[in-house]
């Protein structure tokens, strides 16, 4: 075991200019992440555009928008465990990967939004005063830490064998994968009745929003995965099937039809007997007392996904790579602007008093998550090289095999 | 076709019969009822005010002290009483804003006695029980002050009720509250004083 | 059956406290802790506290599982924290509720002139942060003819109160039955207490800021920075669960004043309203006024819809 964990670290340190580019880049970015955070321990949240009006903003937002990303995990994992579909299986893994880098980002983006992190203590159940299971806040904390630790135990099972050289006893982790699909469509659902049971703000208080919440996983995370897997292809030597990609490009093709209707049946329902419940969606689409400033943001996330799914669903074009690509690119933007600030913000505008204030992500935000998310992408990298060099057998049984031998 | 001699058929359902009652007579049910069913309460002779029953026990923070020409004896025991309704001078308030016209200075204040108020049926009242007076008129909100709904407590929620009386916080020459400069608005959070549009 | 788990729970609090205490003794900066522990707190290293006050506070239990003597020692650590902070000597207590007491509160919107001097007297009493932008109590400046909360004005300034043609709603923590921040609440930093109030132990707190997503009223605040208060305008008589000096990153609202109500004094609000809109009193005293006024006048609550059972009342005249 501490071979294995000694190689698979050591794999990480192996690599090409462009590995090694890429991490550098991402270093900066985490640097400048750290020193944003700091600046924000120091002062307090005051450094950010929060606001009694709106307490909760572009660190939630980013936080809701990564735990869909996780869940799109599933989407592998499915296919490949439960239909298997072995040219799925071959990248699993690094789907499973890409599920805990994404989990991390989640909590380090709500760890990032306490007022006081240092009290996370408190959450420990039995340590703490965990308000399990009354707080949908708290559910969510168990089931990210669930899902968190089964997608790093079943890669690392599955690659401590192949590390041996042997084959994974199905029927030993076969339960758990099955266990990490329920998880998996858990986070995300728990996440969005955390916003949902919210009686106070009508915005969010709609049955609705899980179904919207699985709907634009289940669209934003393939077109990370479909763009991941490309990268993986041009700058490994690990094979990605093709038919890997068709198949996911074809779930987010429908998973963006059901989520843009969901957006329409919103619209109509608010609308068509417009009351005060609607003041919120009002001030995102049209403005409320002259105050717009998500107007044009709903509005081009709209059409980026209007963009997508037509390109998408023209057979030819999802086909080929570049449009496929672009696709990819607006699906994922846009869903990142409709998940995230166009559902987290409006729930604030108008207050429950009535009171109409804006809030602006400051710079001090926007360096907290570049930082973030540079670390997401770093912790994948890193990952996924461990990952393929130990699939590849570049290190491991294999390995050592042909070092006897050569 | 025979569904409409079917229908034309049946005689009217639940027409109204048009009354032949003239229009003079009201169609109301009257309130003031002759020979009623209720007996009349008891007659109770008039005098001091008793209270309403019911209402928990208070003290009323005593004002007597605070009032400037207290005792008004010091110059009225000298002076003739004068009952007609009038306009007074200095020190008297120039005007009686309270009650349209309708009253005047004597109508609360006692002729003979001007170190009292009076009722209406005549019965004197100290200065700090000042409310008798108010009462008479302003029942409603006499009551409810009784009971706690309408006026001031100070000194605390729980133990002896303390309260203000009336004139302590309206000055029974001019009671309307006059309107005043409110405290700032709220503030906007540290930073943000540039999001809030007016 | 609680009753293992919570020793086990001090046991292992305790061991680590002693632990990180040992470690931080030895670890890197040693001097810099011994001369601050030695001089008692007066060296301004981490801005005058010792390690054993941080740890202290660090470690510190949730307020209901606290027994006497921590409660004591929590009090004793605020009290020199507010010495450190301000330079001045406070008093912090802890004041249990009243047996046989549920406040109540009743607010007449037809006498409410729109002063703000609840807001005032508030800020004062409970030491509010001057800049910090946390009021209690919001004054609504409503237009005759609507309960539409959308129509209503927050920062009115005119040059008198009441304008003509509106009315004025003052808005605090409704001491909710139901109160939906409590159920959001992931550390149970926030319950109800026996007396009805909702308390928060800002020692707790973990600044996640979801128990403000669930107030249907807005009474929630967030401190944003630390709280600012004048040295020579603070109130020295505090107590634990309300008006002592709070830190930055913790959300904080109304509690009806329990450092002066369950003494038997009144809410702040209610003692510097000039007209005497503001009725305050115990639900279970079937004598009090605020029974009478909820039956005797016309009473609503606010978004009663939402199942909350406020304990704030308004009536009309």
């Amino acid at each position: 075991m501490f071979s294995f964990l000694r190689d698979g670290v050591r794999a990480m340190g192996h690599g090409g200019r462009a590995y090694w580019t890429w991490l550098a880049v991402l270093s900066a970015l985490v640097l400048v992440g750290a020193y944003s955070y700091g600046l924000q321990l120091r002062d307090g949240l005051v450094v950010t555009g929060m606001s009694d009006q709106v307490s909760w903003g572009f660190y939630i937002a980013n936080f809701a928008f990564l735990v869909g990303i996780a869940a799109g995990a599933v989407l592998l994992v499915i296919p490949a465990y439960v239909f298997h579909r072995q040219d799925v299986k071959g990248v699993v893994l690094l789907g499973e990967g890409l599920a805990v880098a994404a989990v991390i980002g989640a909590m380090l983006f709500v760890t990032v939004d306490l007022g006081h992190p240092e009290r996370f203590w408190h959450l420990l159940p039995f340590i703490g005063r965990l308000n399990f299971p009354t707080s949908m806040l708290a559910w969510d904390v168990v089931v990210l830490t669930t899902y968190l630790g089964l997608n790093l135990a079943i890669p690392l099972y599955v690659h401590y064998c192949h590390y041996r050289g042997q084959e994974p006893v199905l029927k030993a982790y076969f339960p758990v994968v099955i266990l990490s699909i329920f998880v998996a469509i858990s986070i995300h659902t728990v996440t969005a009745f955390l916003f949902a049971a919210n009686s106070a703000r009508p915005f969010w208080h709609n049955a609705l929003l899980g179904p919207r919440f699985i709907a634009t996983a289940f669209a934003s995370g393939p077109a990370l995965i479909i763009l991941v897997l490309q990268a993986i292809r041009r700058f490994t030597r690990y094979p990605v099937a093709q038919s890997v990609i068709d198949t996911l490009a074809l779930i987010m093709t429908i998973s963006l039809w059901i989520s843009l209707f969901f957006v329409g049946a919103e619209l109509f329902t608010d609308f068509y007997n417009e009351g005060a419940h609607a003041a919120s969606m009002r001030y995102l689409y049209f403005g409320l007392h002259g105050m717009d400033a998500l107007r044009p943001w709903i509005w081009t996330a709209l059409a980026m996904n209007a963009v997508a799914v037509v390109v998408l669903s023209i057979h030819a074009l999802r086909r080929r790579t570049l449009t496929l690509n672009i696709a990819c690119v607006l699906t994922f933007i846009g869903i990142w602007i409709e998940k995230g600030m166009g559902l987290v913000v409006p729930g604030f505008i108008p207050t429950p008093l009535g009171e109409v204030f804006e809030y602006t992500p400051t710079l001090v935000e926007l360096g907290v998550t570049l930082g973030i998310w540079a670390l997401c992408a770093m912790i994948f990298t890193l990952l996924a090289k461990a990952s393929i060099a130990i699939e590849l057998g570049d290190v491991g049984a294999a390995r050592r095999a042909q070092r006897v031998t050569a | 076709m025979l569904l409409l001699l079917a229908v034309s058929a049946t005689p009217a359902i639940a027409a109204d019969a048009p009354t032949d009652a003239p229009a003079s007579v009201p169609t109301h049910r009257p309130l003031r009822s002759h020979g009623a069913d209720d007996a009349p309460p008891a007659p109770t002779a008039p005098g001091a005010f008793k209270g309403y029953p019911g209402a928990p026990a208070f003290k009323v923070v005593p004002q007597k002290d605070g009032l400037i020409f207290f005792p008004c004896s010091n110059c009225h025991a000298a002076m003739q009483p004068n009952p007609m309704p009038r306009l007074l001078n200095s020190p008297h308030p120039a005007a009686l804003v309270h009650g349209a016209d309708r009253i005047w200075c004597l109508d609360c204040h006692q002729t003979k006695d001007r170190d009292q108020l009076r009722t209406f049926a005549g019965q004197p009242v100290d200065f700090n029980d000042a409310h008798q007076v108010c009462g008479q008129c302003h029942f409603r909100q006499h009551k409810e002050w009784y009971f706690g709904a309408h006026g001031k407590r100070v000194a605390n929620w729980k133990g002896t009720r303390e309260i203000y009386n009336c004139t302590h916080c309206h000055d029974p020459h001019a009671p309307a509250l006059k309107p005043r400069a409110p405290s700032p608005p709220p503030p906007v959070r540290a930073g943000l004083e540039g999001q809030k549009k007016p | 059956m609680t009753e293992p788990i919570d020793q086990y729970r001090r046991r292992f609090l305790g061991g680590l406290a002693k632990v990180a205490a040992a470690g931080g003794a030895v670890a890197a900066g040693g001097a810099a802790v011994v001369a601050g522990a030695a001089s008692g707190g007066a060296a301004p290293a981490w801005g005058g506290s010792t390690l054993r006050e941080m740890l202290g506070d660090f470690f510190q239990e949730q307020y209901q599982r606290m027994t006497p003597e921590e409660i004591q020692s929590a009090l004793a650590r605020i009290e020199r924290k507010a010495k450190r902070k301000f330079g001045v000597d406070i008093t912090c207590e802890d004041t249990p509720p009243i047996p046989g007491v549920v406040f109540g509160y009743a607010l007449n919107i037809s006498r409410c002139k729109g002063y703000r001097d609840c807001v005032e007297a508030c800020v004062k009493e409970n030491n509010l942060g001057r800049d910090s932008q946390v009021q209690y109590i919001r004054v609504l400046q409503m237009d005759n003819g609507t309960m539409n909360l959308e129509s209503s004005e927050h920062y009115y300034d005119p040059a008198k109160v009441p304008v003509p043609g509106k009315f004025y709603m003052p808005v605090q923590c409704m001491q909710c039955d139901n109160p939906p921040c409590v159920k959001a609440c992931p550390v149970q930093a926030t319950w109800r207490e026996p007396d009805g109030i909702v308390a928060i132990d800002y020692d707790w707190c973990i600044g996640c800021r979801y128990c403000m997503d669930a107030c249907p009223y807005g009474a929630r605040h967030f401190n944003w920075t630390e709280p600012k208060i004048p040295p020579a305008e603070l109130n020295t008589h505090t107590n634990y669960l309300g008006n002592r000096p709070r830190p930055k990153g913790v959300v904080e609202k109304c509690h009806f004043c329990t450092q002066r109500t369950r003494k038997g004094q009144q809410p702040a609000c209610q003692e510097a309203c000039p007209t005497g809109a503001r009725i305050f009193g115990n639900l279970m005293d079937p004598n009090s006024e605020i029974r009478y006024v909820l039956a005797n006048k016309k009473v609503f609550r606010l978004k009663e819809d939402l199942g909350t059972e406020p304990k704030f009342w308004y009536f009309t005249d």
